[in-house]
């Protein structure tokens, strides 16, 4: 791969930023000029990024190509979707009950508790489901797929594929990238309905809402602008965790090593990008959905 | 691939879009999206921040929501906001139903709500445009104050010098009733004696019949006089019984002498009696004289004057009586004391009440008297209080005898002592008698004069209160 090794340094040099390592000493190191490596490093990004839009333009071309490898596709369904939804149940609960307590003590003060249904729906449904759930699966999933990626680079099995005919693109980056843009906005959907159920368990324990109620009053000042573009964001963030992890781990290099760090890199930088790509997110749906006020 | 993986699959995702879609209904119930409606139309000047999906409340219960908010064509024009409303809600929205734009509590979102009309109006049929009220805006309260202060202002300003003249007005009223006050003050002073006067007197008047003094006084207070008047009456019910008995004997009499012989008896005995007075005529003719001088008459009116004469000597004689020393005691025991004519050396002399208690009070004269500016001697107002603080100790006493005032004066000649020690003790008896409302009859003076001081050389120079009194 002709971009890999500015690849690894430019990734090297965001996970020394993000880890507190010293980049300079990395970059001195190597016994170049500072200017040079960092001119070099600039340059890697570039490539790095170009080299994700790239697999990113080619996972949209594999869509419309056969075989569509609905088997594989199903499989990382179950990988993604259904291994990962414990977590999130347990995930969405905890957050609910902690969102809920914290909410009671802050609109108690202003006499305003039985707002606390609706602030929960508007925090959960609008920003905190979506984020948290896609955390939880750039954690999950995204050091999964670059270690299992990275793995299977470092021991040639990919080139093995290949050897025998098989898009291994296809078969391993698409089906990966296509499960996470799926399973994310369900997961979403779970982990919102998991975190009012357990902002209802709190309430229910405090003050005795009733289920009925609490329902009604969390979805009863929310619209459908509040829930749909929230929700369906979140493929976008199964694209950018799928994308990268992918990315990472199909180009991993150096053995062992270089799987661990392929491993680690996809959650750091799906996660990152994902925080990113969720500020233009929520600034496209205000401008799309006024109503929703982003 | 395992059927079971697929199995989970489909469940994770069967699920997790079930989910979704209960979220879209659970929303979609709460703007009534699902539910069969109808849809009205209101117009408003300013929507205040009402879009297009606000929920819509009829008499406060949820209702449905904006469909459409049409931005009017020129500044005149008002939006016309679409309104769709449930159907099971229809039956109370008439078309005198007002709608309007609250928010939802304090700081909550906007929403329009549709009151529930009257039972005189029809139903507001689909597609009506129903009343509207403009939406209550704190700006535009804010504005009002505004001009409402503004007009204030302007009102102060135009009535500024009005009420300055007013309050000058005001100030000179105070001013002059001030003034009316201080000058009317000596006169409602004087008024206020006068009446203060006027009061003791009447006080004076009531103590004296609560003491049984006057004949009013003995008719309420003497169970004797009460007793005979009581009496007299039973006796002049008796008298008129009698007399009404009398008359019925009379009248039976007179009954009796109709039905019998007396009336031809009675004729003789009138005869009788006309002849007999002529003869009494005639004895009369001779006991008056013809010349209506001398006679037997004329003696008994001499009688008569004589008679007169010798009661009026009789009424002075019983008066010297009252003040010979035979019977003076018989009246100083009735309680009668002839305090106008006290005899100076008898009353020196202890024979003046006997029987009574004594109880003097002396005032130096220089405590109780100062000279005015004519150079007369009047009771200071340090003197008042003494003889105040003096009178407290008497009044304390039984008042059942009379109170004495000895004057006593050393000064001068002799004629000179005497005036200024009766001046001194008439002082303080006017002063006495009227401070503590004193029956004047019980006070009395005696002109002390110059006397020495028991055991000493000096001269006695003030007065001396003695009261009398019998345990």
């Amino acid at each position: 791969m002709a971009g890999a090794e500015s690849l690894t340094g430019f990734a090297h040099f965001l996970v020394g930023i993000v880890i507190n390592e010293d980049p300079k000493s990395k970059l001195a190191s190597d016994g170049s000029p500072l200017l040079e490596r960092i001119i070099g490093s600039v340059r890697g990004s570039i490539e790095w990024f170009g080299g994700l839009s790239l697999l990113g333009a080619q996972v949209i071309r594999e869509c419309f190509r056969r075989p569509f490898e609905f088997g594989e596709v199903i499989r990382q369904v179950f990988e993604i979707g259904w291994r990962s939804t414990p977590l999130i149940i347990l995930s969405g609960l905890a957050v609910g009950i902690v969102l809920s307590m914290h909410t009671r003590a802050t609109l108690e003060r202003f006499g305003a508790a039985a707002m606390i249904p609706t602030a929960l729906a508007f925090a959960l449904v609008k920003e905190t489901g979506p984020l948290i759930t896609g955390l939880l699966i750039s954690g999950r999933v995204g050091a999964g797929i670059g270690a299992e990626l990275g793995g299977m680079r470092v021991t040639e099995q990919i080139d093995a594929l290949e050897s025998l005919a098989v898009n291994s693109f296809k078969y391993l980056v698409f089906t990966r990238v296509v499960a996470c843009a799926l399973c994310l906005p369900l997961l979403t959907i779970i982990m919102d309905f998991s975190g009012m159920l357990g902002g209802f368990i709190a309430e229910a324990i405090i003050s005795g809402s009733t289920l009925r109620l609490y329902f009604s009053q969390a979805f009863g000042s929310l619209a459908f602008a509040d829930f749909i573009p929230a929700t369906l964001k979140t493929v976008v963030f199964g694209l950018i965790i799928g994308g990268t992890s992918s990315f990472l781990g199909y180009n991993a290099t150096g053995g062992a090593a270089g799987v661990g760090r392929a491993a680690t890199q996809s959650v750091v930088f799906s996660s990152v990008l994902l925080i990113l790509m969720n500020v233009i997110l929520v600034k496209f749906i205000a401008f799309l959905f006024p109503v929703a006020g982003g | 691939m395992e059927a079971n993986k697929k199995f989970m699959v489909g469940l994770f995702v069967a699920g997790a879009l079930l989910l979704f879609a209960l979220g879209l209904f659970l929303i979609g119930n709460s703007t009534q999206l699902f539910t069969k409606s109808f849809e009205v139309k209101a117009d408003f000047a300013k929507v205040t921040g009402l879009q297009v999906g606000s929920k819509v409340r009829v008499a406060g219960m949820d209702a449905g929501a904006i469909t459409v908010i049409e931005v009017p064509a020129s500044p005149s024009a008002k939006f016309r906001v679409h309104v769709r409303i449930v159907e099971t809600m229809h039956p109370i929205v008439r078309q005198d139903s007002i709608a309007t734009i609250q928010t939802d509590g304090l700081l909550g979102n906007k929403f329009l709500d549709v009151g529930a009309g009257t039972e005189g109006s029809p139903p507001a049929p689909k597609n009506a445009l129903i009343p509207s009220k403009e939406p209550f805006d704190l700006g535009d309260l804010m504005d009002q104050m505004s001009e409402t202060v503004k007009n204030v202002n302007l009102l102060m300003a135009g009535v500024k010098d009005e009420v300055i003249t007013a309050l000058a007005n005001i100030s000179d009223v105070a001013h002059s009733a001030n003034r009316l006050i201080k000058t009317s003050t000596p006169q409602v002073r004087a008024i206020m004696e006068s009446s203060n006067r006027i009061a003791a007197n009447i006080r004076e008047i009531s103590d004296g019949v609560r003491d049984g003094r006057g004949a009013v006084g003995a008719l309420f207070n003497d169970p004797q006089l009460a007793e005979d008047v009581k009496k007299t009456i039973h006796d002049a019910g008796a008298t008129v019984q009698t007399i009404r008995e009398t008359s019925d004997r009379a009248r039976s009499i007179i009954t009796k002498v109709d039905d019998s012989d007396i009336v031809p008896q009675v004729r003789k005995t009138v005869q009788n009696m006309e002849q007999i007075t002529l003869q009494v005529k005639a004895a009369v003719e001779k006991f008056q004289s013809a010349s209506g001088e001398g006679g037997v008459a004329e003696n008994l009116q001499r009688a008569l004057a004589d008679a007169h004469e010798a009661m009026s000597d009789l009424s002075d004689d019983t008066e010297a009586l009252k003040h010979n020393f035979l019977f003076r005691g018989y009246f100083k025991q009735r309680g009668f004391f002839d305090l106008a004519s006290i005899n100076l050396p008898d009353y020196k002399a202890g024979k003046f009440a006997k029987g009574f208690q004594r109880y003097p009070t002396w005032i130096e004269a220089a405590d109780l008297f100062e000279k005015d500016p004519k150079g007369v001697e009047v009771i200071s107002a340090s003197g008042k209080q003494k003889l105040d603080a003096a009178m407290a100790e008497v009044m304390r006493l039984p008042r059942n005898g009379p109170l004495i005032v000895e004057g006593y004066s050393a000064e001068g000649e002799a004629s000179q002592q005497y005036l200024d020690a009766r001046r001194r003790a008439v002082r303080v008896q006017a002063y006495i008698t009227d401070r503590f409302h004193l029956r004047p009859a019980y006070v009395g003076t005696v002109v002390m004069g110059a006397v020495k001081a028991q055991g000493g050389a000096q001269f006695l120079d003030g007065i001396k209160i003695v009261s009398y009194y019998k345990k």
